[in-house]
């Protein structure tokens, strides 16, 4: 019974074994890593170094991310953060697809497609929100492409680079709506593969970096990009964190003529303090955040929406339906 | 630290390790028990913990105080207050913003613009399940159906890491007859590798294949087609029934594996023909609790069929209530009991042999139908953020200006035709995996477990949404 049984098994095994490995799909390293998002976590902590054999994808991906010298900028010295924002930007030639018109003191119409990028904030309250609103008007279209546990960050778990470059391809978007960072907020890996532990100096060159890299890849391809700010979040430890990446996003969006930057925190802090209901326009007020207090409910999406719509009216003529 | 995640099975290998020893005494493998949990639970954050802590001590006192009285008055008073101050908590947590928001929704509506009640509470995780897990043992005690337990197997049972998050709920009596079982613990039974390789495959590669044809349809209706939204909602159905009864196959395995006896959460739902049958099959460990805790306490069946219909009726509302805080949850919960009253007036009408026949006749197909596409059809509201995003899937559905079907494919439809062909066999092709797996010998066993997960790993989609149920 025990020899039948185990000749079973070896059949049983061979056919699953041949069965996975026909499986034409992506490579088994980052299946397993999407089964334990967690490992995020486990980078922050002092298991880091366990797990650094994780991040020899890194290079790789740099080096395929088109359009960026990553080589010779690997060798060079990370400038420092304050510096950066005083530098002069350099000009950057922008190939707009559709709104080849555009300039920003002009304003311009519809139609228009959207494309809306990021991580859970994409998924749940914000996003979804974001899309309805957008619907409403007149000749605009909209694609969102949203991933849990994702962002700038954590290049060797998902890579936005090349899935943006993808959507971009694919969907041939006029506008970009962006909102990276709630997963950002853990050490980072410099392309010369040192490591910005957070909180440092080193991190915040190093994710301004990649910020920086993410906006050149994206800018010529699109004819905006809106890139949205986190809002005031209740607890100390992300509102630490976004009081950092906000900046960054801010300053290096403003380096490139077609990006704007919305300003989520102003809107959802009330005298500079995080509030856990807000009106919107019409007046009703509710709460806003979810209960790990970065997440938003779907009023707190409204009201994100509803101002990144304010800032899109600055360059677009957008006529609701 | 949740089910599923890199951290979680550290832990839990952790966990069993010690186990295994400490297992042989039983007031030591108690306390470890608890601390374990305790642990696992930390991991949530303080508040949550903070929160968890006072209920178990609050309640262990409760408790004490309902045993210590002698007369059945000061016995009676001593137990409805602690059943209230247990509602209250409850409700205090999981349903403050809900209210709060009502009311300023209320005022807006009549015109009183900028009422702030400035209220936000954060409900700690896993509050629905371990509250009804308190409610549930004080009622047992009051009811003589167990005795005041120590302090530590009291606290464990409250806190038991695989079952706190999700459930399933188990009863006092029968989690304390595990505790006490001094029977070694085994890691290798074939029942246990079963509901582990069977959660993980529902959870990781059929409902997160699945998720990705519900999220956005259900985010925004208003952008897909009649028959995209359609499917979504089959997508939907059979996607939060992998997804829960794959989460509670785990939970069940690691209650067993730590030595704790746990009932079948689900027993293949969507093969029943009625409400009745579905609610015996869905979810088993509320809908036992709601008809032992609530609808027995209501009156039952006891006092004329119009009490009955009004006992299910308001017993399926609570079910939606305790569910979600939010219009839809109780609009779910509202159409099920109307839907059981229906179906319990048809089996007392008619009588239930439609049911009971064995092989195949129209009546039963049409009746099977029937309750798929209405668990179907209020799933939607049970999935959709607001009652106006419900509104705008079912009208779409109905009528869409979207032409183009983005969601319908072969995978999508191969994938719900399985899900709902396995609740007609799965219990067959269970027992026939479990023998199989009896059969080998130790060796074969791991080689088995490590091939079916390395099939799972690449058969699974990229991403894996977070459980359904740990909202609740």
């Amino acid at each position: 019974m025990r020899t039948r049984a185990d000749l079973k098994i070896w059949v049983f095994a061979l056919v699953v074994g041949l069965g996975a490995i026909l499986l034409n799909f992506n490579s088994i390293v980052p299946k397993i890593e999407a089964f334990f998002p967690q490992i995020n976590h486990l980078v922050e902590s002092d298991l880091y170094n366990s797990f650094n054999n994780l991040r020899g994808t890194e290079e790789d991906f740099w080096d395929n991310v088109k359009g960026i010298d990553t080589k010779k900028n690997s060798d060079e010295t990370p400038v420092p953060t304050a510096n950066i924002a005083n530098t002069t930007p350099n000009p950057i030639t922008t190939v707009v697809p559709t709104l080849s018109d555009y300039n920003p003191t002009n304003k311009i119409s519809a139609p228009f497609k959207v494309q809306i990028i990021g991580d859970s904030m994409i998924l749940e309250g914000f996003g979804p929100q974001m899309k309805i609103k957008l619907l409403e008007y007149d000749g605009v279209s909209v694609k969102d492409n949203g991933r849990y546990s994702t962002g700038l960050n954590r290049v060797d778990y998902f890579d936005w680079f090349k899935e943006s470059e993808n959507l971009i391809r694919v969907n041939q978007p006029d506008v970009l709506i962006v909102m990276f960072g709630a997963n950002d907020g853990q050490n980072i890996v410099a392309k010369d593969k040192s490591i910005g532990n957070l909180g440092t100096d080193k991190w915040k060159t190093i994710y301004r970096e990649r910020v920086s890299d993410y906006l050149k890849l994206v800018s010529d391809k699109v004819g905006l990009i809106y890139w949205v700010g986190h809002p005031i979040p209740r607890t100390t430890d992300f509102y630490n964190k976004f009081s950092v990446m906000n900046p960054i996003y801010e300053e290096e969006c403003a380096k490139f003529t077609n990006c704007r930057y919305v300003d989520e925190w102003a809107r959802f802090a009330v005298d500079g303090k995080y509030s856990p209901t807000l009106a919107d326009d019409n007046g009703l007020v509710q709460n806003v955040k979810g209960s790990d207090g970065v997440h938003v409910t779907v009023h707190g999406g409204k009201i994100m929406a509803d101002e990144v719509i304010r800032v899109m009216k600055m360059d677009i003529t957008m006529e609701k339906e | 630290m949740q089910f599923i995640t890199l951290e979680f099975f550290l832990f839990f290998i952790g966990v069993l390790l010690f186990a295994i020893f400490l297992k042989k005494n039983r007031k030591i493998y108690t306390v470890y028990l608890f601390l374990a949990s305790l642990l696992f639970y930390y991991g949530f954050g303080e508040q949550n913990f903070v929160v968890l802590v006072i209920s178990v001590v609050a309640n262990y006192i409760l408790l004490y105080k309902i045993d210590q009285e002698k007369g059945p008055k000061a016995r009676k008073t001593a137990f409805i207050l602690a059943l209230i101050i247990n509602i209250l908590f409850l409700v205090y947590f999981k349903y403050t913003n809900f209210l709060s928001n009502s009311v300023m929704e209320l005022a807006s509506g009549l015109g009183i613009r900028g009422l702030n009640l400035s209220l936000e509470v954060i409900a700690p995780i896993g509050i629905s399940f371990y509250t009804f897990r308190t409610i549930s043992h004080l009622i047992d005690l009051y009811r003589g159906n167990v005795e005041r337990p120590d302090f530590t197997s009291y606290a464990t049972y409250v806190t038991f890491f695989p079952q706190i998050l999700s459930g399933p709920i188990s009863r006092p009596k029968d989690f304390y007859e595990s505790l006490n079982n001094p029977k070694r613990l085994s890691y290798l039974d074939s029942e246990i590798i079963v509901l582990v390789l069977s959660g993980l495959i529902k959870k990781l590669v059929i409902a997160s294949f699945l998720w990705e044809f519900t999220q956005g349809p259900f985010s925004t209706p208003q952008s897909f087609s009649s028959i995209d939204l359609i499917f979504a909602a089959l997508a939907y159905s059979c996607m939060i029934y992998t997804d829960f009864s794959g989460y509670s196959d785990i939970s069940i395995a690691v209650s067993k594996l730590m030595g704790i006896d746990v009932y079948s959460n689900f027993k293949s739902p969507y093969r029943s023909i009625g409400l009745k049958e579905f609610w015996s099959r869905w979810h088993i460990s509320l809908s036992t609790w709601l008809k032992d805790y609530v609808y027995i306490p209501l009156g039952g069946n006891r006092g004329g069929r119009f009490n009955k219909y009004r006992n299910i009726f308001l017993t399926m509302v609570v079910s939606g209530i305790w569910h979600g805080a939010g219009i839809n949850f109780i609009i779910w919960g509202t159409l099920h009991g109307i839907g059981s009253v229906v179906t319990h007036l048809i089996s007392d009408r008619f009588g239930s042999n439609a049911e009971s026949k064995k092989g195949f006749s129209i009546l039963k197909l049409f009746g099977w139908v029937l309750t798929f596409a209405f668990v179907t059809f209020t799933w939607i509201f049970f999935n959709s953020r607001t009652p106006e995003s419900a509104f705008y899937f079912i009208k779409g559905i109905f009528r869409s200006a979207v032409t183009e079907n983005v969601i319908v494919s072969t995978r999508l439809f191969i994938v719900i035709f399985v899900v709902i062909y396995f609740n007609f066999i799965g219990q067959k092709f269970t027992l026939y995996i479990k023998n199989f797996i009896s059969e080998l010998s130790p060796i074969a066993k791991y080689i088995f477990v490590l091939l079916v997960v390395y099939a799972i790993i690449k058969l699974g989609p990229d991403m894996v949404p977070p459980f359904i149920y740990f909202s609740f």
